[in-house]
């Protein structure tokens, strides 16, 4: 019985969320969807915040949740660990005892069960530094480390990530990759991670479940599912052309290997369109140049800016401007659904490689 | 050279901490209630705690003493127990003051837990932290500026009481003459000196009091 089986049927704005699943009790399940899909519910759901749900909820064969029973596990009794997409320190604590926060709350059974070590926790996050230190002085990055910290070492069952990298900058998120990646190594419990970035799904992710619109639409290895994912439908069910975002604005990744990219892509005969600013509002998708129709190719040259204030989202843009090219490519900017690349010190040759591999699979 | 009766100053002071006391007590939980509820009773009751703010202290004052009047609900409770009656009491006028200055108290509480968000609270939760233990460890210390405001105000609103006090406590030296009662006194009888003594320091000790709040440093940034 060591597996999560969960089921839950609620009601959102107009998000109707019916759903049902099965995650094994070890490695990393991701949970992916663009936003609004209702991954954080689900989340909330398996740990037991905010209002009770429709729904059944057992762990490792216990009980935490059904709804038809009235059975209702608070959230203190259910031992989850929650990073959340803010980190959530305690202001008025420093971090050594917001890491103690929860591990001081322990049964004292558990505790003496020897399977949370506190010196072994600081140092897999690398947090010694800053055990003196208040949220206050810490960068986000920090923050969201204490914040990890303080989650494995209140001794949690399962270990519920929720976009945990989504507030930070790329420099940070760079930071804290690696860190996700030995807890996953050395983790024996469940992790959910919630994300709508690729990238962290293919780094960390044993399994996954995809998410729309409020429904499962496929599960399974997160190997074997990458590769189909559609990374931009329309309403119509329309495929649109993954976006892929490059951080040019990383020190790590610089505008000559961006430029030496996109040539190799175009040599290896795809479209690609390459949008130089960030889209900051819905509206707006800047920058198509010129010569694009043509070659394919944007960069550098006569800049065209495309401004539709009709659009409702940053799909429709996709679509409509878009929708002829094999890849978007971007640098840095965060569409909701697009795979962010920024893995350091890689070649273009790589790069292209990976994006062919990831995302180019189908063309 | 007249005597000045020290006598008000003790007695405001000791209904001004008693009220504070017995404010801080109420207050949180009500202020706790309003943050988190989303019941529909909410708005009545945001406007119930605010009223104070826009009656006149004599309205209030005219309904308690009604109330607690011989021909009152709370007058024959205490007469059927035996107990004196609240009207010209102390008691009565700590009752008053905790009416009258109660969203002086439950607003800033109320500011500082919503500003807090639901966020601490969540992570403290996930941390097998109990309603209450979370509530003690988290809320209240992530609040606590919120607290020292409202202790401030509902110490010194109650000190400046004067529509709310005459009404149900009168003017009886060394039971219900409070200070502001003692200088309305002096005035009537042309003690301008004694008057003087008593609203100069009222004036000092309220601009004290908000010098102290001023001065306090900026409240800790929430929901880090």
């Amino acid at each position: 019985m060591n597996m999560i089986k969960a089921s839950l049927q609620t009601k959102q704005g107009e998000l109707n969320l019916d759903i049902s699943f099965e995650i094994p009790s070890r490695g990393v399940t991701a949970l992916f969807g663009r936003s609004g899909s209702g991954k954080t519910t689900i989340l909330r759901f398996l740990a037991g915040l905010g209002k009770k749900y429709s729904g059944d909820l057992s762990v490792n064969g216990e009980v935490w949740e059904d709804s038809k029973k009235r059975i209702f596990l608070p959230a203190h009794r259910r031992a989850v660990g929650y990073v959340f997409q803010e980190a959530h320190l305690f202001a008025h604590l420093n971090v050594s005892d917001n890491i103690l926060y929860g591990y001081r709350r322990i049964p004292q059974a558990e505790k003496l069960a020897g399977e949370v070590d506190l010196q072994e926790t600081i140092d897999l996050l690398g947090i010694r530094k800053l055990l003196t230190r208040i949220p206050a002085q810490l960068s986000g990055g920090e923050k969201q480390r204490v914040a990890i910290a303080r989650c494995l070492l209140s001794h949690p069952k399962i270990l519920l990530l929720d976009e945990p990298l989504s507030s930070l900058d790329v420099t940070s998120k760079l930071e804290i990759l690696p860190y996700l990646e030995r807890i996953r190594k050395e983790s024996k419990i469940p992790i959910i991670y919630v994300s709508h970035s690729i990238e962290e799904i293919l780094r960390l992710a044993d399994s996954m479940v995809q998410i729309d619109n409020g429904k499962i639409i496929s599960s399974g290895l997160a190997q074997e599912l990458i590769p189909s994912l559609k990374y931009f439908t329309d309403l119509n069910g329309k495929v649109l052309p993954p976006v892929v975002s490059i951080s040019a604005d990383s020190p790590l990744i610089s505008n000559e290997t961006i430029e030496a990219l996109v040539s190799i892509l175009k040599k290896r005969g795809f479209k690609v369109a390459k949008i130089m600013e960030e889209i900051t509002a819905l509206h707006t998708a800047p920058f198509l140049a010129s010569k694009a129709e043509s070659s394919g190719v944007i960069s550098g040259g006569k800049m065209v800016m495309v401004e539709d204030l009709s659009a409702s989202s940053q799909e429709e843009i996709i679509e409509k401007y878009f929708a002829k090219f094999d890849l978007v490519l971007t640098n840095g900017c965060q569409l909701h659904t697009a795979a962010n690349i920024a893995v350091a010190g890689q070649r273009p040759e790589e790069m292209a490689d990976f994006i062919q591999k990831n995302f180019l699979i189908n063309s | 050279m007249m005597s000045l009766d020290l006598s008000p100053i003790w007695l405001t002071l000791c209904l001004a901490l008693t009220t504070t006391v017995l404010l801080m007590l109420i207050g949180t939980p009500i202020a706790w209630w309003l943050t988190k509820t989303t019941s529909p009773l909410r708005v009545p009751i945001n406007a119930i705690v605010a009223l104070p703010l826009v009656l006149p202290p004599t309205v209030l004052g005219f309904y308690l003493l009604l109330l607690m009047g011989p021909a009152g609900p709370i007058g024959r409770m205490t007469d059927f127990l035996g107990m004196e009656r609240l009207s010209f009491t102390f008691f009565g006028l700590v009752v008053g003051s905790v009416i009258y200055s109660l969203p002086f108290v439950v607003h800033p509480i109320q500011n500082a837990f919503e500003a807090m968000g639901p966020g601490p609270m969540e992570a403290a939760a996930t941390l097998r932290a109990g309603p209450i233990d979370r509530f003690f460890s988290v809320a209240v210390p992530l609040a606590k500026s919120g607290f020292f405001t409202a202790a401030v105000l509902g110490f010194a609103h109650t000190i400046g009481e004067f529509g709310v006090v005459l009404m149900i406590g009168g003017n009886i030296p060394g039971r219900t003459r409070v200070i502001s009662v003692a200088i309305y006194d002096h005035v009537e009888a042309l003690e301008y000196q004694q008057a003087h003594l008593l609203a100069g320091g009222m004036l000092l000790f309220s601009f004290i009091v908000l010098l102290i709040m001023y001065s306090r440093r900026r409240p800790m940034r929430l929901g880090i």
